[in-house]
């Protein structure tokens, strides 16, 4: 069982708390642009409120990508990001200050949000994945969010260069 | 790898790390609004020049902006004042004579920061830049082709005030009339527009652009949907599908 913190975030304290299992609405959306792919699947959807599930990778630098889970407000077209599953990019800093390194989860928390940051503004490091392809699973079961299995990443339409693309240009 | 880390000795904060052949990962003290750190790298192309870039990390970083090519006007004002460039990709990077490097640095610091303040280009968003890109949309595109006329005042006497954003007065039914609406306000003058319209027994066949329609109020819309005989509920499907639905409409009226 994953060891979360105290978030002080009602949102993302409830949907840990549920144990609900969340089943997609939809096929992913998949939005080419940049040096990136990005792809978003809707798994809980009100008229006032819309859950879903992103994920985005950068497609020349293995290390940078993000998966994780957000909603979405129509009214204010307000987002607001429960928590991201991040690689290991490079340092990030929380809001007490405090470092981590390494592969780090971002979640949402009243912390932040008191000190004016973004709200996921704090993150736990030194997660047990190292690439998009071990994240996905594991933050499918950290979220208890189920996929089915043709239908569930990034990965089934790019395939990641190395160091081929991006380099010699 | 030596003379590039001269290059940072007088960066207290700043340290590099080799990561690819030629490239390096800069670490700085500089932080996205989320906390994590700057995506910079600093590539050796030759002896001389040296290149900083960013692998199109900066926009990747943007999670606040869903639709980040409605930015892109924002953006190239950014990158031309700090003299940075953007691949096709997305990719924002500034090659440079070594001797320049540390004005190079600061001017590639200050606009990736410019870039990523969300809050700066959400304003920009907010002063409706959707009407000024609506108004090019029609100007380049539609205006010739359909002699459509821009604040179109269809009344006279009591309600001359009454203005249409864009009108097809050449046809020889009815006018068209498009109303592109941004926000709740947006959509009640047009409304009431439409009301003074139908109060004068105007005929006219209404269309309405939405910039967002979930952002609108249901009453709202309830009045739209008997009022408006056709609307576009994004700015997206209009830059799309506009010609057609506009021929389509003067099939009606002609």
């Amino acid at each position: 069982m994953f060891d979360w913190p105290d978030t002080g975030c009602e949102l993302l304290n409830a949907l840990l708390a549920s144990g609900k299992t969340l089943e997609p609405l939809g096929r992913w959306k998949i939005q080419k642009s940049s040096e990136q792919r990005t792809a978003r699947c809707i798994i809980d959807s009100h008229p006032e409120i819309k859950s879903f599930v992103f994920q985005r990778k950068n497609t020349v630098w293995s290390d940078q990508y993000s998966i994780g889970l957000a909603i979405y407000y129509p009214a204010l077209q307000k987002e607001i990001r429960l928590v991201r599953f991040n690689g290991d990019h490079g340092e990030h800093t929380n809001t007490d200050g405090s470092n981590v390194y390494s592969s780090h989860i971002h979640y949402a928390s009243l912390d932040a949000i008191r000190a004016g940051k973004e709200p996921e503004s704090n993150a736990l490091g030194n997660q047990p994945y190292q690439s998009f392809d071990e994240c996905f699973p594991f933050f499918l079961q950290t979220m208890n969010i189920h996929f089915n299995n043709e239908d569930n990443t990034l990965n089934n339409t790019i395939q990641l260069p190395l160091f081929d693309k991006g380099f010699e240009s | 790898m030596n003379n590039i880390k001269q290059l940072f000795d007088s960066y207290r904060h700043f340290r590099i790390e080799s990561y690819k052949p030629n490239i390096y990962q800069v670490f700085s003290p500089y932080h996205y609004d989320d906390g994590d750190m700057y995506i910079i790298f600093l590539e050796q192309v030759d002896e001389k020049t040296l290149c900083l870039r960013d692998f199109g990390s900066t926009y990747m970083s943007m999670y606040g902006l869903n639709n980040i090519e409605k930015y892109d006007y924002a953006f190239q004002k950014v990158l031309r004042a700090h003299g940075l460039s953007e691949a096709e990709s997305g990719e924002i990077s500034i090659q440079f004579d070594i001797t320049d490097f540390d004005t190079k640095l600061n001017d590639y610091l200050m606009g990736i920061t410019k870039l990523t303040s969300t809050e700066y280009f959400e304003k920009e968003r907010n002063t409706n830049r959707f009407y000024t890109q609506f108004n090019d949309l029609i100007a380049d595109k539609f205006q010739a082709k359909f002699q459509m006329e821009a604040k179109y005042k269809p009344l006279q006497g009591e309600y001359s005030e009454c203005e249409i954003p864009w009108a097809i007065t050449k046809t020889e039914k009815a006018p068209i009339f498009i109303f592109p609406v941004s926000g709740r306000q947006k959509l009640k003058s047009s409304l009431l527009t439409l009301h003074d319209l139908r109060e004068e027994e105007f005929f006219s066949f209404n269309c309405s652009v939405y910039e967002n329609v979930d952002s609108l109020d249901k009453q709202d819309m309830k009045r739209a949907n008997r009022l408006f005989e056709k609307q576009i509920n994004s700015y997206e499907a209009f830059i799309e599908h506009g010609e057609f639905e506009l021929d389509r409409m003067l099939k009606f009226v002609s």
